[in-house]
């Protein structure tokens, strides 16, 4: 039987194109150049898995998909890190089931991995865009086009 | 006395500039059209200094400069400065038929002073004045040039002749405290109404008593008239010297009620301000509430933040793709793909040694063995085949819970945002509120630094030792003085009647009754003037200043009077005689007006015949206001001079085409090109210049860019 939190993407590496790395470290806590923290108004993810993850989630829905296969990434994390949200295993999971149509995927987490850093990095875009329109804090701007997005705007 | 002309040497901005005055009976006003920092109040000074010398400058001269502040050394290290005036009096000589006949001569006063400069020090000399006679002739020289001109224009009257629109209300400004306003204008009135001259009088005649009543103890040759005459010399000098000591203490007493006042109000200022104590406390118990609004502020944006990685921001954004996955699970598990019972089964079936057939799978029997091996190998093969059904099993269990949360609960992300939105803007407002609240703290207790509290009280209880212990002094010698006042009334009746018995002092008995006589005569005529005179310059004050605000129908519904008190206090009555505060309650047109009826009332019942110099008398006037305060002030003038800006002169052109016999302007080179159009001549110094042009023209040398250009080339300079 398999551990209730089982993790199957472990080894799996979490990647983001390397051209949104810098944004995506703008956009997360953590210290700055200057060796402080940036406050949660300006960095509103508290670490890269959860704007990856939005990231995921945007472009699924959007249909945004990204062919990495001559895109240079660069891995943030590994897959252990899921474990803390263990339900977005699951998630990720019954998203690639979805999208592939095949629930046989679930025993290739690699492949699944792969799905993910491809629809994350569709959605990437479209979230830096949504933290910068608007007037006011970028968790603001966040929060009001996520509203405008889920409202079906 | 007139003013004719006046020429200026190095007298601080008038390094070389002669003017001239109007003296025409019908034309008697002169307008010096000059804009700020363009001579006006140094050429003011200039006047007064060379008719009254040092003690017409800031400090009487001590440590004021005379010579201009842009010597250079190529000048030299000695700036000789001079100012020369030359005046006319006229003199009405009796004629034979028993009238007068107008004699006017013109004196020319010169004071000159030289300054030793040396980088910035510099010494004054002593100045030097001279008056001469100016007639057809040649000129005579006077003697005595400062009794002259104080005989002519009294230096007690030089601030009411001379004085400026902004000192002029100090009649009535509130910053000055009572007794001081009253001071200015009894000193005023008491030197225009020759009251000072009487004082003097009074003074003399009591010494030429004490020395006649001397007198009777050499005469009289009586041992008992020798007693009382000296018990009354005796009291005399204690009169005096209590009188002094009385008013000496009534005077300190005054000036320390003044200041307990003064320092009343700071305190109860203060006080209103709050307590130093009570404030720091409020503002550190706004620092604590500031830090737990931060805090809440802190982890409402900590749960903000959280709403990013929630399930629900999940759920509304993959809705539809884990619905179509969870489709699928459950198709699978319809068709009982999922969950694998097959390996439980068998597994079951070997542990019990039975067959789900029947058949026995003993270890012992070797075809139920047989049969084992065959089972074992189902399920070695299923195991293989359904690893990916088995993670699906375990999916379809473990995200049936939070697909229900997500999918079921009526809460959407939308939802949550809002809630949490709400509740920081109301946090966040609450923070605000208290930031505000505490800067508001912060300026009330940075004012109280300034101003210790407990000082201010020391102070107070030191103020309040003074004045009583002078109100004490005052006491005291008030009734010592009565004391010694009334044992000298009864001395002198008792000496009296002793001489009345003595021949030989008759002549002495008639000397006394004649002193006597006249301090009786000299009491009189002071309390006449003070109150007969007084009430006329109160009256006349009163007509002029109504005249002259009964154009402005605000101020003249609010003012329906104005007199000066018997205590030379300045008042103005309002409606139903109620009393305004001329500081408070009056515009700044009206204060002015009010003051310069003040000064005109003054010079027109004293009959002293002098010019008024006023500079800038009608700032913050405009309209028909300020047209009556001109035309009044020329009707009421001798000789009028004024120093008026541009401001000031607008509306009231035709008045000074028609009244004023000259018009000169005065203009700073130094003001090119920022407030002056064209490019002055050359010059090594700052000199004022003055050119032909009137109230109405203007030249190359005077004539100034509208004010928008000024804004404009002030803001380039600027950049």
């Amino acid at each position: 039987m398999v551990d209730r939190y089982y993790n199957p993407f472990q080894t799996a590496d979490l990647r983001i194109p390397e051209s949104f790395r810098d944004d995506v470290s703008r956009y997360c806590q953590g210290p700055t150049q200057e060796g402080r923290k940036t406050g949660l108004g300006e960095a509103p993810f508290p670490r890269m898995v959860d704007m990856w993850f939005l990231a995921l989630c945007i472009g699924a829905r959007e249909g945004k998909k990204e062919d990495l296969s001559h895109v240079k990434m660069h891995k943030f994390m590994d897959g252990t890190v899921l474990s803390s949200d263990p339900w977005r295993i699951d998630a990720i999971m019954l998203l690639a089931i979805s999208l592939t149509e095949d629930p046989a995927i679930v025993a290739e987490p690699g492949k699944i991995i792969h799905l993910a850093n491809e629809y994350a990095a569709g959605g990437l875009p479209d979230v830096i865009d949504m933290l910068k329109e608007g007037d006011a804090d970028p968790i603001y701007n966040l929060s009001d086009n996520l509203e405008h997005v889920i409202k079906g705007g | 006395m007139r003013l004719v002309r006046a020429q200026f040497k190095n007298f601080r901005l008038l390094r070389d500039l002669e003017v001239e005055f109007s003296v025409e009976p019908d034309r008697r006003l002169t307008v010096f059209r000059a804009e700020n920092e363009t001579g006006k109040t140094t050429m003011l000074m200039a006047l007064q200094w060379a008719l009254y010398g040092e003690p017409a400058l800031p400090d009487k001269g001590q440590g004021y400069r005379l010579h201009p502040i842009d010597w250079t050394e190529s000048e030299g290290s000695r700036a000789d400065i001079e100012v020369e005036v030359d005046f006319e009096v006229t003199r009405h000589n009796p004629t034979r038929d028993g009238g007068t006949r107008e004699a006017t001569r013109t004196y020319r006063i010169k004071r000159a002073a030289r300054e030793e400069v040396t980088g910035t020090e510099w010494k004054r000399s002593t100045p030097t004045v001279n008056l001469f006679h100016l007639s057809e002739t040649g000129a005579k020289e006077v003697e005595s040039p400062d009794i002259f001109i104080a005989d002519e224009l009294p230096p007690e009257l030089r601030e009411v002749f001379f004085t400026d629109g902004d000192r002029a209300l100090s009649f009535i400004e509130s910053e000055v405290a009572t007794s001081t306003k009253r001071d200015r204008v009894q000193r005023a009135i008491k030197s225009l109404l020759g009251l000072g001259v009487i004082e003097s009088c009074e003074k003399r005649v009591k010494q030429v008593s004490k020395d006649v009543n001397r007198r009777v103890r050499e005469e009289a040759r009586d041992a008992e008239i020798d007693q009382i005459a000296e018990a009354i010399d005796e009291a005399t000098t204690g009169i005096e010297e209590w009188g002094n000591k009385e008013s000496e203490a009534k005077e300190q007493h005054d000036s320390f009620e003044l200041k307990l006042r003064d320092i009343d109000k700071e305190i109860e200022t203060v006080l209103k301000r709050g307590d130093q104590e009570e404030l720091a406390a409020q503002l550190a118990a706004a620092d604590r509430q500031i830090e737990q609004a931060n805090g809440v502020i802190g982890n409402l944006e900590r749960r903000h933040s959280g709403l990013f990685k929630s399930k629900n921001i999940a759920g509304d954004l993959l809705g539809s793709a884990i619905a179509a996955a969870e489709k699928q699970l459950n198709d699978l598990a319809e068709r009982n793909e999922i969950p694998s019972g097959t390996i439980p089964v068998l597994e079951d079936c070997l542990k019990k040694g039975v067959c789900v057939c029947g058949d026995s799978l003993r270890e012992s029997d070797p075809d139920s063995m047989r049969k084992r091996g065959h089972i074992q190998h189902i399920i070695d093969d299923t195991k293989q085949s359904d690893e990916h059904k088995k993670v699906l099993t375990e999916l379809f269990f473990r995200s049936k819970g939070w697909i229900a949360e997500i999918t079921e609960g009526n809460r959407s992300w939308v939802d949550e945002y809002e809630e949490v939105f709400d509740e920081r803007d109301k946090a966040e407002r609450q923070r605000d509120a208290l930031s505000k609240h505490r800067k508001g703290l912060e300026i009330k207790l940075d004012a109280l630094k300034d101003s210790d509290i407990q000082k201010l009280r020391e102070t107070r209880r030191y103020y309040e030792q003074q004045r009583n212990r002078f109100r004490d002094d005052f006491i005291r010698a008030e009734t010592e003085r009565r004391r010694l006042e009334s044992q000298k009334a009864a001395d002198e009746a008792r000496r009296d009647k002793l001489l009345k018995h003595q021949k030989k002092a008759q002549r002495i008995i008639a000397d006394l009754e004649v002193t006597k006589d006249i301090e009786d005569v000299l009491r009189k005529a002071y309390q006449r003037i003070q109150t007969e005179e007084l009430d006329k310059v109160s009256t006349r004050m009163n007509e002029l200043f109504i005249d002259m605000i009964g154009a402005d129908p605000e101020q003249g519904a609010i003012i329906k009077r104005s007199e000066i008190s018997r205590e030379f206090d300045i008042l103005v009555y309002g409606p139903g005689d109620r009393m305004l505060n001329p500081d408070r309650d009056l515009n700044g047109a009206s204060r002015r007006a009010l003051t310069i009826a003040f000064i005109l009332a003054l010079t027109d019942v004293s009959e002293v015949e002098a010019p008024n110099i006023i500079d800038t008398p009608l700032g913050m006037m405009s309209g028909f206001v300020k047209r009556s305060v001109l035309r009044i002030a020329i009707e009421q003038s001798r000789q009028l001079i004024l120093f008026l800006t541009r401001d000031e002169i607008k509306g009231c052109e035709t008045i000074i085409d028609d009244r004023a016999g000259q018009v000169i302007t005065l203009t700073n080179p130094a003001h090119y090109p920022r407030v002056l159009v064209h490019k002055p001549p050359a010059m090594d110094h700052i000199n004022i210049l003055r050119c032909a042009c009137n109230h109405r023209s203007e030249c190359q040398i005077c004539e100034r860019r509208n004010e928008d250009a000024q804004l404009s080339m002030a803001v380039a300079a600027a950049e």
